[in-house]
C-alpha cells in the first residue's frame, strides 16, 4: 500500500507551475553515479541466511544480487560470516569490494568481492575499542574509516567516547584515529567534497544501554562534521530533543544531510509525538522534517535507515529522501529541497533502503527476503520488479554496488 | 438395492472421514494447521466482531432516531444502552486494527470511531464545544457537515458526550431529556454523529466481507491469501496488532481514560481481554484448531500457561476494577504476544522489528 500527495501538489512544492517543462520519469537522466549501460547494479546487505528448507535463519552473512528482473533472485550470492553484519560500504576505487561491518558492539569487518563471491579479508578491533556498525572509505579508496567507541568502565575519562578508526585499505591495519566529538558514533559517511566526514553520534553511553529504564541523563547525540585528514571539527549540530538519537545519515550532491532519528521513549516522561527525521542544509542549523503526527506515531519512535535519490528534471535536480521504520512497517518519503512530506509505502519489517539511479527507484528490503522498487515521484511500487528470496532475511541496511 | 445403499453410505462415510477438521483429531504444528488456525481466528473471531460492530452501530442509529422522535427517559435509556453495546463491540474489534479499519497511515478510519486511540488524548472539551456549536448554530446538519468534521469531533466519544450528559455537563437523565426536548438541534446532531459512525462500520463490514478498496474481493480472502497491506504474513499481522492493542491499553492508561462519562470503561477492557482469549483458544463448539492447541502440540506448554495466567490476571483486574493490576497484566500480555506466542508457533515477527539498530 502506498500513499502519496497529489502529483500537482508535489509539482507545486517543487516550484513547478503547470506549464513547466517537467520531464516524464521515463526519460529522466539517471543520476551521475551510473555510467554506461553495461554497468549493472548489485544490491548488497548483511543478512541472515536460512537453512536449505528456507524456514529457519541459521547463519549470518553478506548477501547480494543484481536487479536484472529477468534474473530474479536466483542470481543471489552469499558469504557466510562469523558475525552478524550491519552497515555496508563500497570501495570507490574498486566497486567490486564491499565492506560489511559487524553489528554494534562489534569486533569484525569483512571485505568481499561481489563479482567473484570470494572473501578478501577480515579484520578485527581490540578492546577497549568496539566497532559501531558502520564504516566508509576515503575518496581514493586507500583508507577505511570505522565508527568506534571506547568501552571501558574503568576509564571514566574516556568511557563511551567516540572514535573514528583509520585503517589502511590494503593491509587493514589500524593506522590512527580521529575524535568523533561525541558519544557512540554510529553511521559515518564521506561528504561529496571528498574530505569531510559526517558522523552520527548516537549519544547512548554503554551503561544506558544496559540499564535502559534509567534516565539517560548522559545522552548526548549530535551530528558532527570533521576534516577526515586533520580531524579538525568543522561543525557540531544538536537537536532540541536530547532523547532523539542521531543514528543514520544520507546526503545530496550539494551537501544537504538528511538524518534518521530514534527516540529513546523509555527515558521520556511524556507520550508526545517526536519527529524522527531532520535535515542539515549548508549554513543552516539541523531542523526537523515535517510529517503528519500519524506518520510519526506509526513509525514508533524509530527510523532505521535513510537514502536519497536524485533525479535530473530539466533545469533542476529533484532530491527525494526515503526513510524506513521496521517497527512501523513503513517507508516514508520527503522532498529534500522543500522539506515537504511526500507519502509512504507500507512493507512489513522494512529496513533496508537504497537509491537505484538505473531503475529510478528506491529499493526497499525486509526480513522476509523481499525487495521492492518504489517510484520516487508517484511512490507507487514497480510490481514487475518485485523480488522475494526465501533463502535470506535482509538485515538493517542495503547498499548499491555498480559493477 | 439395499446393497447399493449400503455401498453408498460406506463411501460417504469414508469420504467424510477423509477431509476437514474434527474436534478429536490430534493437532500437530504444521504450515497447514497454522493456516487453519488463522482462518478460524478470522472466521470465528474477527468476522463476527466486524458484524457485531456494524449491527450495533445500526441499532444505535435506530435508537437515536427513536429518541429524537420521542425524547423521554425510556428512549434515552435505550439509546444509552445501545451506545454501551456499540462501545463494547468496538473494544472487541479494536485489537484487530488492520485491513479496512486501518488502510491509511496518515488518517486511518479507526480514528473516526475512537479518537483516543491515536495518542491517548481526551477530546471531550473539543466535542462539547462542537455540540454547543451545532446546537446553537444555524448550519444545516446534513451528512456533508458531519463528513467535514475532523476525527477529534466525532465517533464514540462524541456520542457518549451527547447521550450521557447535557451541554452544561449534567449527567442527570431527566436533565438530558429536557434538553433534548428544548434543543432539538442537539438531538439532530447526535443522530448525525450516529449515522456518520454507522457509515464507517458499514464500510468495515462491506470491505471485510465483499469488496476491499474496489478490488471486488473481500478483505477476508485477501488476508488469508497473504495479500496484506504491508506484505506481513497473516499471523504476524494478527499478533503484532493485538500486541499493539495491549501496549496501547497500558501506555495510554485506557481503563482510566475511556468511557469516563458513561462509567463503562471496565466493560470495554473486559471486551478486549475476551477478544484476546478467543484469539488464543478459539470459539467453543466451532474452532477445531486453535493457536493454543498448536502451542501445546509444539511442546510450549509453559509458554501457553504463562499466557493463560496473564489473561486470567487481566480478567481478575477487570473484576476488581484495579487499573494498576490491569496495566501490569496488559504489559505481560504485550510481552507474551511479542515472545512466547510467536516463538511457540515458530513465527518470525521480523529481525529488524525485533532488534533493529
Amino acid at each position: 500500500m502506498s500513499m502519496s500527495i497529489k502529483r500537482r501538489d508535489f509539482m507545486k512544492t517543487l516550484g513547478m507551475g503547470v506549464g513547466f517543462g517537467f520531464v516524464p520519469m521515463s526519460v529522466l537522466h539517471a543520476a551521475p553515479q551510473v555510467g554506461s549501460l553495461a554497468e549493472k547494479e548489485v544490491w548488497v546487505s548483511a543478512a541472515s541466511l536460512n537453512n536449505r528448507h528456507g524456514d529457519i535463519a541459521t547463519q549470518s552473512g553478506l548477501a547480494w544480487f543484481d536487479t536484472n528482473p529477468s534474473v530474479k533472485a536466483s542470481a543471489s550470492m552469499n558469504l557466510i560470516a562469523d558475525f552478524r553484519g550491519h552497515g555496508i560500504c563500497l570501495n570507490p576505487s574498486n566497486s567490486h569490494q564491499a565492506l560489511m561491518m559487524a553489528r554494534r558492539p562489534g569486533m569484525y569487518g569483512l571485505i568481499a568481492d561481489v563479482n567473484t563471491g570470494q572473501k578478501i579479508a577480515e579484520f578485527s578491533t581490540q578492546a577497549p575499542y568496539e566497532f559501531q556498525g558502520h564504516a566508509c572509505y576515503s575518496a581514493d579508496g586507500k583508507t577505511i574509516f570505522t565508527s568506534e567507541m571506547i568501552n571501558d568502565i574503568t576509564d571514566s575519562a574516556h568511557h563511551g567516547q567516540g572514535r573514528i578508526g583509520i585503517r589502511d585499505a590494503q593491509t587493514y591495519k589500524r593506522i590512527g584515529e580521529l575524535n568523533s566529538y561525541g558519544i557512540e558514533p554510529h553511521e559515518i559517511r564521506l561528504m561529496p567534497d571528498g574530505r569531510t566526514l559526517v558522523i552520527a553520534n548516537g549519544g547512548l553511553c554503554p551503561d544506558d544501554k544496559i540499564h535502559k529504564n534509567l534516565p539517560a541523563e548522559s545522552m548526548q547525540s549530535s551530528l558532527v562534521f570533521i576534516n577526515s585528514v586533520t580531524g579538525e571539527l568543522k561543525e557540531r549540530c544538536v537537536l532540541d530533543e536530547e532523547k532523539a538519537s542521531v543514528r543514520h545519515i544520507s546526503f545530496t550532491e550539494d551537501g544537504s544531510v538528511v538524518v534518521a532519528l530514534q527516540v529513546q521513549r523509555q527515558v521520556l516522561n511524556d507520550s508526545a509525538v517526536r519527529p524522527l527525521a531532520a535535515i542539515k542544509r549548508l549554513g543552516e542549523p539541523l531542523k526537523y522534517l515535517h510529517a503528519p503526527d500519524t506518520i510519526w506515531l506509526g513509525a514508533k519512535d524509530y527510523m532505521g535507515s535513510v537514502a536519497i535519490l536524485e533525479l535530473d528534471a530539466s533545469k533542476t535536480t529533484i532530491s527525494i529522501a526515503g526513510m524506513t521504520s521496521p517497527r512501523g512497517n513503513l517507508a516514508v518519503f520527503w522532498d529534500v529541497t522543500s522539506g515537504s512530506f511526500l507519502g509512504y509505502h507500507a512493507l512489513h519489517d522494512v529496513c533496508g533502503i537504497a537509491a537505484s539511479p538505473k531503475n529510478q527507484s528506491f529499493v526497499l528490503t525486509n526480513s522476509a527476503g523481499e525487495m521492492r522498487f518504489i517510484d520516487p515521484i508517484s511512490l507507487q511500487e514497480h510490481r514487475h520488479l518485485r523480488q522475494k528470496n526465501y533463502n535470506v532475511r535482509w538485515d538493517n541496511h542495503l547498499a548499491l554496488a555498480v559493477i | 438395492m439395499k446393497f447399493n445403499i449400503f455401498i453408498l453410505m460406506f463411501v460417504i462415510s469414508l469420504v467424510s472421514g477423509c477431509g476437514g477438521e474434527r474436534q478429536n483429531d490430534p493437532v500437530i504444528l504444521t504450515d497447514t494447521t497454522l493456516a487453519t488456525a488463522v482462518r478460524q481466528v478470522i472466521d470465528y473471531s474477527v468476522m463476527p466482531a466486524v458484524t457485531s460492530f456494524s449491527s450495533a452501530s445500526k441499532d444505535l442509529e435506530v435508537s437515536v432516531t427513536q429518541l429524537c422522535a420521542t425524547p423521554n427517559l425510556v428512549s434515552l435509556n435505550v439509546a444509552q444502552q445501545e451506545w454501551t453495546d456499540l462501545a463494547e463491540a468496538w473494544y472487541h474489534l479494536a485489537p484487530y486494527l488492520f485491513g479496512p479499519l486501518n488502510d491509511n497511515v496518515v488518517l486511518p478510519d479507526y480514528l473516526f470511531i475512537d479518537s483516543l486511540r491515536q495518542r491517548g488524548n481526551d477530546y471531550t472539551a473539543t466535542i462539547r464545544n462542537e455540540l454547543l456549536n451545532m446546537t446553537n448554530g444555524d448550519m444545516t446538519l446534513n451528512a456533508a457537515y458531519f463528513e467535514s468534521l475532523n476525527f477529534q469531533k466525532v465517533g464514540l466519544l462524541a456520542l457518549e458526550v451527547g447521550l450521557f450528559q447535557t451541554l452544561s455537563e449534567s449527567q442527570n437523565n431527566n436533565d438530558i431529556v429536557l434538553e433534548l426536548i428544548d434543543q432539538p438541534r442537539k438531538c439532530t446532531a447526535i443522530l448525525g454523529l450516529s449515522k456518520y459512525l454507522q457509515s464507517f462500520a458499514a464500510k468495515f463490514n462491506n470491505e471485510w466481507k465483499s469488496n476491499y478498496q474496489q478490488t471486488g474481493k473481500p478483505y477476508r480472502d485477501l488476508f488469508l491469501a497473504g495479500e496484506t497491506e504491508d506484505g506481513s504474513e497473516p499471523l504476524t499481522l494478527l499478533l503484532t496488532r493485538i500486541q499493539e492493542h495491549f501496549e496501547y491499553l497500558k501506555q495510554r492508561s485506557v481503563a482510566d481514560q475511556a468511557a469516563k462519562i458513561s462509567g463503562q470503561s471496565w466493560l470495554l477492557m473486559n471486551a478486549s481481554v475476551s477478544a484476546a482469549e478467543q484469539f488464543l483458544s478459539g470459539l467453543e463448539g466451532m474452532t477445531t484448531v486453535s493457536l493454543a492447541d498448536l502451542m501445546t502440540s509444539s511442546g510450549s506448554t509453559v509458554a501457553l500457561a504463562s499466557v493463560r495466567d496473564n489473561l486470567a490476571r487481566a480478567k481478575e483486574a477487570v473484576n476488581d476494577q484495579s487499573p494498576t493490576d490491569f496495566y501490569v497484566a496488559c504489559a505481560l500480555l504485550d510481552g507474551n504476544l511479542k515472545r512466547e506466542i510467536p516463538d511457540s508457533l515458530a513465527v518470525q515477527l521480523g529481525i529488524n522489528f525485533t532488534d533493529g539498530d
